[in-house]
Order: C-alpha cells, then sequence, then structure tokens
C-alpha cells in the first residue's frame, strides 16, 4: 500500500513538472517557495534511485534513453541556513536527467537540456541557479547560461578555489608546518578554480609549479604571473609531481590522473576534482602519503529531504556557494568564468560571517582522524622531503 | 579519394574552429593541439561530438589523448571512416 502510495505521489510530481517544462511562465503556477534553485544532475542510473526509488531496476541503457527525452525535476526543498535577517533561507533541488556520461558525449544537446533546465528555474520564480556538477563544466563555467535565463547564475568555482586553501591553511596548523617553503604543485592551473589557485598561492607558498593539458594558455599564465613573482613555474610530465611537497588536483579531467608511480613518502595531495583526480587505492592503501578530498563545508542549520552532502550538515561548495550569496543577499552572476582572486576573499569574508567551515578530513579511505595526522606527521612528514616545511 | 580527403580535413578544420573560437587558418596539419590550440578536455567533448555527427565516427576519447597533432587527429578520423566504409561494403 505504502509503495503503491508512493508510486501514485510520483506519478503526479512527474505530471506537476511536465506541467512546468510546457507551460509559459506567465500561465505556470508557482510549485516552488524559494530564492535559489541548484541544478544538479544524476551521476549514474543508481543515483536516480535516490529519487525514483523503481529506477534501481532499470537497465543503463534505458536510463539513458529515459534521461534524454525526460524533462527537469523539482527534487526537494533545501531549507537553511538563516539568512543576515535571522530568518531561513529557501531554495530547491532541481535535477537535469543527463548524466555525465551523456554530457561529455553530445556536450551541444547537454547544453540545451541544461538550459531548458534553467528556465524551468525561472519559471518557477527562483532569482538564482547554481550549477553542480557537469552542468557547470559543460556550459563553459556558467558563461553559456548568462543571458539566455533570466535568473543569476553562479556555479560554486569560487568556493571550491576558498575551501582547497582554507584545507592547506588547516592542514598546515594541524600538521605544524610552514606552508612557506613548500614546494606545491597546481594540476589543472588554468581551469575556473585552478586560475583563481594560480594567482594566490604564489604569495603564499615557496615554489608553485603549474600544470595542464591546454599548454597555451598555461605558458600565457605563467608568463603573466612572473610579472609579479618569482617562484612560478611549469612542467609537463605528471612524474614530476613526485619532487613537490604538496599537489593540489583540480582537473575537469573525469578520472584519476595521480596514480602509484607519482607519489613519495611524506606528500601530501589535496584533490578538489569531482570525480577524484587521485587514484582511489592510494588513499585507502599508503599511509605514507595524506590524500585530503577537497570541496566540502559545514554548513549550519540546513535541511534537505534529499543529501546534498557527504554528511547531514555538509554541502558540495557548488551548493555551499549558492548558499552563501542567498543569505547575504547578494543574488547576482557570481562564479561565472574564471574566477578572480578577489571573488575568493570577497567570498571568505561571507561565508565566515555565515559561519560555514571547512569540513572535516576525509578521503575515499573515510574520515582522518587525529590520531592518522599525527601518525603521519610523525613518521613521514618529519623525514621525507619535507624539511623545508619547517616540521616542529 | 586525394580530393575526398582534403574535403574532409577541410571539414573537420571547421569544426575545430567553430569549437575552439579561433580562425580556419590558424588550424594546421602541423599544430599542436596543446602547445598551439590550447585544446583542453572540454573542448575534446565538443569536437569528437562534432566529428560524430559530421562523419558519423566516434574516436574515444583515450585515444584522442594521445595525439598530438591536428594532422594526426584528422588521420585518425580518415582511417576510421575508411573502416567503416570497407565494413558497410561488406555487409
Amino acid at each position: 500500500m505504502k509503495i503503491l502510495f508512493s508510486i501514485i505521489v510520483q506519478f503526479f510530481e512527474a505530471l506537476r513538472d511536465l506541467i512546468i517544462s510546457v507551460l509559459p511562465e506567465k500561465l505556470c503556477p508557482k510549485f516552488a517557495e524559494g530564492e535559489y534553485a541548484f541544478l544538479c544532475h544524476p551521476l549514474d542510473v543508481r543515483d536516480v534511485g535516490r529519487k525514483y526509488p523503481f529506477a534501481s531496476h532499470i537497465s543503463e541503457r534505458l536510463f539513458h534513453l529515459w534521461a534524454r527525452f525526460y524533462w527537469p525535476i523539482l527534487g526537494a526543498q533545501i531549507i537553511g541556513p538563516n539568512d543576515k535577517n535571522g530568518r531561513p533561507s529557501k531554495g530547491w533541488v532541481v535535477i537535469s536527467p543527463l548524466p555525465p556520461s551523456i554530457l561529455v558525449r553530445d556536450p551541444e544537446y547537454g547544453r540545451r537540456m541544461i538550459i531548458r533546465a534553467t528556465k524551468f528555474c525561472e519559471k518557477l520564480g527562483f532569482k538564482l541557479v547554481a550549477l553542480g556538477g557537469y552542468n557547470s563544466i559543460i556550459t563553459h563555467d556558467g558563461e553559456d547560461l548568462v543571458g539566455k535565463a533570466g535568473l543569476a547564475v553562479t556555479t560554486g568555482n569560487t568556493y571550491s578555489a576558498l575551501l582547497i586553501l582554507e584545507n592547506m591553511k588547516r592542514l598546515a596548523e594541524d600538521l605544524h608546518f610552514d606552508i612557506k617553503n613548500a614546494k606545491v604543485a597546481l594540476v589543472g592551473a588554468v581551469g575556473s578554480v585552478g586560475m583563481a589557485c594560480a594567482q594566490i598561492l604564489p604569495s603564499l607558498v615557496g615554489e608553485l609549479w603549474l600544470m595542464d593539458i591546454n599548454r597555451r594558455a598555461l605558458r600565457e599564465l605563467q608568463s603573466r604571473l612572473n610579472g609579479h613573482y618569482q617562484n612560478v613555474n611549469v612542467f609537463d610530465d605528471m612524474n614530476a609531481v613526485k619532487n613537490m611537497d604538496i599537489v593540489i588536483t583540480v582537473t575537469s579531467t573525469p578520472k584519476a590522473i595521480i596514480y602509484e608511480e607519482h607519489l613519495k613518502s611524506g606528500m601530501i595531495l589535496i584533490d578538489a576534482a569531482q570525480p577524484k583526480n587521485v587514484a582511489e587505492d592510494i588513499a585507502r592503501g599508503r599511509k605514507d602519503v595524506l590524500v585530503i578530498d577537497s570541496g566540502i563545508a559545514k554548513v549550519p542549520q540546513l535541511f534537505c529531504e534529499m543529501s546534498m552532502g557527504p554528511q547531514k550538515d555538509e554541502v558540495y561548495a557548488c551548493l555551499g556557494e549558492a548558499l552563501a550569496l542567498v543569505c547575504s543577499g547578494q543574488i547576482c552572476d557570481f562564479s561565472v568564468g574564471k574566477v578572480r582572486p578577489e571573488q575568493v576573499w570577497q567570498l571568505s569574508r561571507i561565508v565566515n560571517e555565515l559561519e560555514f567551515r571547512v569540513a572535516n578530513f576525509r578521503n575515499a579511505g573515510g574520515f582522518i582522524t587525529k590520531d592518522q595526522l599525527s601518525d603521519f606527521r610523525e613518521r613521514y612528514l618529519r623525514n621525507g622531503i619535507q624539511n623545508r616545511l619547517n616540521v616542529l | 579519394m586525394g580530393r575526398a580527403n582534403v574535403d574532409l580535413a577541410e571539414e573537420a578544420r571547421v569544426i575545430l574552429s567553430k569549437v575552439l573560437k579561433i580562425g580556419i587558418e590558424e588550424i594546421k596539419p602541423e599544430s599542436n593541439l596543446q602547445d598551439d590550440l590550447g585544446i583542453d578536455s572540454p573542448d575534446f567533448w565538443d569536437i569528437l561530438a562534432g566529428f560524430e555527427k559530421k562523419f558519423g565516427v566516434r574516436i574515444k576519447e583515450e585515444e584522442a589523448a594521445s595525439l598530438t597533432t591536428v594532422s594526426e587527429l584528422i588521420g585518425t578520423l580518415e582511417r576510421k571512416i575508411a573502416v567503416k566504409t570497407l565494413t558497410k561494403k561488406k555487409k
């Protein structure tokens, strides 16, 4: 009986979403109360099961067929955190059905569907759309949407960059080392997130080594930075990361690029990519390197029926940034295209006021405890190539 | 046969030019995909999808990642089209 009721509810929800999708804005009832939409996508068929349990039983092929022709889905309401007036902010999860496998295979079609989903959000009366996951990458970090829908756009890339810096700062505090002398590699340096980090890190670290598949843009970036800093270099052979103290990965490559052969004892890896750029077996199997998954924030007073992050009070950067903008009353195009350092500092002030925090350290092996950090520091960080880091 | 290859190369260059938003004259056979044209992963997705729509063959991303110049990319495309044509004839 419960299952039957659930199916009936889902049928009417699907009908509702279809009506929103086809009706013009003026005739569209405002089914959802909220200021922003978090536009995400399923990762695969199992992910669809989080909203529609029956989907867990369909084949990948049937799922792809469904995804190509289905309309946007109003997923779940998000309540909180409180805005600057003490009132809980409200938004909705909106799901654009195309998974990464289709978005990557047919980006032009993907873009059209994402634009359609953005217009769906506009019809519901939302003022801001935050692009999650591949919805941001496929639309050139949101640039393809600006001017195409009557609402503000953001991608979360600024918060991603900020969380990398906050993770580095916290690591330095918890492991008692000095990053001023560190040799740091930034892989994915000319992407939206990488570009901001590349411009901020030279003043914080000893040497900064940049790498990106787009070598033309990489050379241009190096040239620009060398006008202000003497400690910026580039490399194009991944094996060179072996000489680094800290490696930050932030590419849009949807697979691992750092493997065993790239590692050295005592190395710290901050992986800000989704999907992960550091092979999962490294986090699970190598105790002499420290892998930190970046891009997750702890947010107070948050409620959502769908899971928006690894833990109940955690969100990924894409949603976290939207929450910060809405709660501070800054509903405007924010992270669109390449992120600028001044945006990172602006957002830093906002999230600090709202008491958002970088989430606890974790990787594919689970949460990293204080004992594990201490063990890494005493056994590997001290004796490795980290003499430069003045480990206390 | 030779003329068909020239047309194919030209059409492939048009796709590259559209995706990368640069003039077609900048896309030379010896142009390095990363060093000269600055192609990244999202660009590759658009290029490979464009080739598939135009020519009906799919170059896999892993295959494309090992290519370094425009001529290598077009050469791979030509090879796949030739194999597809041959397979069709046999049927």
